[in-house]
């Protein structure tokens, strides 16, 4: 068998966001499929995740119309002991950073009439402290949200929330490389609002 | 306030473009429970396009015959077999016959199932026992018979289940599937964490609306436009999505995903608003599934 999944993707521009080996895993099987892998840093506002999404279009001169971001939530600090900023940080990069490019994303196609296609990476909610379990719930609900808001405008909204974002085997690294280039890509056109896992 | 912006719905690509590579499942023999309609018929098309032979588990043989002389035309083996998921000696033979005839079953996609809108209050014995064993006992049941013969042999294997959209909200007016379906997702999940040592995957694909031929209306394009404009995504589901989705999750890409749902319904499990209309129970509805009196 071919160690990378067919050409499922028709050249798309993608915007990835965060790190790890999961993500890494990800943009290599999206690139495989057929995308074009740009970077973006976690932000902390709409207006700069719309400087990431243009610098990411004009570099690739091409819309983005894919977003993964994966934000990462924090350790398992436990939650006497979490110091503010950290909390803050961690639903900052959890949630908040993706749901600012989700929103400028999903604003920008329907304006431009394109479709598109948003995946979050996430831990499980049990994988991590306080933050990382506040992170996953209303990243999961958010999921399900902006599936239904967006549907008619041909934008789909997954998340894969597993262990195996934050490393794993490379059998595991390479199943979710090729869950996240079926998800995103057309084959997977009536997935919207699923939120699964690897092996978790 | 209002939006006029156009509608945008997303087709898949048709059947004939291939998903998986042509031969991903060139040394595999596939077990379809359910396989000779609906569902269970794309599954096992969605298999032998990625070049898996094929057995066709339904209770009517002529109707599984149908759909293997169908793969068969498709260039793949296909065997039909006729069965009763829900006796077990049944079941083993099955596995008996079509390891004899194609060699030893490497997946399992267990899609037998039934459902009708019924009132729960006036649900026979009999249809509460055929809906609920059917689905759960049919996929407990073949799915050990699998897993037994592939540890036997020291080969690794892959389930997929059928399940649906609303088992994590009920389904008012089908007590009988709202269990069956839920059941066959926890089911999923602690049948992967058994199986995990022996190298057995399961998974599941919780289905939203797939019109077929034998499904209510499925064989009206103007009834299936209609209901497709009450889901999110603009459409009800085309048969060749739910298969591939199952197809994924047994192949080779899938080698290290194992106790998932995977959700395929267009948005239609999420659809919901703070004002909706005046609450009909299912006993006092025009159409048990529909809303109004």
């Amino acid at each position: 068998m071919s160690r990378t999944v067919p050409s499922w993707l028709a050249d798309p521009v993608a915007i990835v966001i965060g790190e790890g080996a999961g993500l890494e895993a990800v943009a290599h099987e999206l690139a495989a499929a057929g995308a074009t892998i740009a970077r973006g840093p976690v932000v902390a506002s709409r207006a700069d995740a719309a400087a990431a999404i243009d610098a990411a279009s004009a570099a690739a001169r091409d819309p983005v119309t894919l977003l993964v971001h994966a934000g990462s939530a924090g350790d398992g600090t436990r939650a006497d002991q979490l110091d503010p900023r950290a909390w803050r940080a961690g639903l900052q990069a959890g949630v908040d950073s993706g749901f600012f490019y989700a929103a400028e994303l999903a604003q920008s196609l329907i304006a431009q009439g394109r479709p598109g296609v948003i995946l979050f990476l996430d831990l499980p909610e049990e994988a991590g402290g306080a933050v990382q379990a506040a992170a996953s719930g209303a990243l999961s609900n958010l999921t399900k949200t902006l599936a239904v808001e967006w549907a008619r405008d041909g934008i789909r909204v997954n998340t894969i929330a597993s262990r195996v974002v934050a490393g794993g085997t490379r059998s595991q690294l390479r199943s979710l490389g090729a869950l996240a280039a079926y998800l995103v890509s057309d084959y997977a056109a009536y997935i919207t609002g699923c939120v699964m896992g690897v092996d978790d | 306030m209002t939006n006029q912006r156009a509608d945008r719905i997303i087709a898949p690509p048709d059947f004939d473009r291939p998903f998986l590579p042509e031969a991903v499942f060139s040394d595999d023999v596939v077990l379809v429970t359910g396989g000779s309609s609906g569902m269970g018929r794309g599954m096992a098309l969605a298999f032998a396009q990625g070049g898996a032979k094929l057995a066709i588990l339904g209770r009517d043989i002529d109707k599984a015959r149908a759909v293997a002389a169908e793969i068969e035309a498709m260039g793949e083996r296909a065997l039909a077999i006729a069965a009763d998921v829900r006796d077990a000696a049944q079941v083993s033979a099955a596995f008996d016959a079509a390891e004899d005839e194609l060699g030893p079953v490497s997946i399992l996609a267990n899609n037998a199932g039934g459902n009708f809108p019924a009132l729960a209050e006036s649900l026979s014995t009999n249809a509460w026992n055929a809906i609920t064993q059917i689905a759960i006992d049919g996929t407990f049941l073949c799915s050990a018979e699998f897993a037994r013969r592939r540890m036997a042999i020291a080969l690794p294997g892959a389930i997929v289940n059928n399940s649906a959209q609303y088992i994590r909200t009920g389904f008012p007016g089908d007590a009988h599937s709202a269990a069956a379906k839920a059941a066959i997702a926890t089911l999923t999940r602690a049948l992967a964490r058994d199986w995990r040592p022996g190298g057995i995957r399961v998974n599941c694909v919780a289905a939203g609306f797939f019109p077929h031929a034998a499904s209510p209306n499925g064989d009206d394009p103007e009834m299936v436009e209609k209901l497709g404009r009450m889901i999110p995504a603009g459409r009800t589901g085309r048969m060749q999505e739910f298969g591939w989705a199952g197809a994924f999750l047994c192949s080779p890409f899938a080698s290290a995903i194992t106790g998932q749902v995977m959700m395929i319904d267009g948005g239609e499990s999420l659809r919901r608003a703070l004002l909706s209309p005046d609450f009909v129970p299912p006993n006092q509805r025009a159409n048990i599934w529909g809303y109004s009196q």
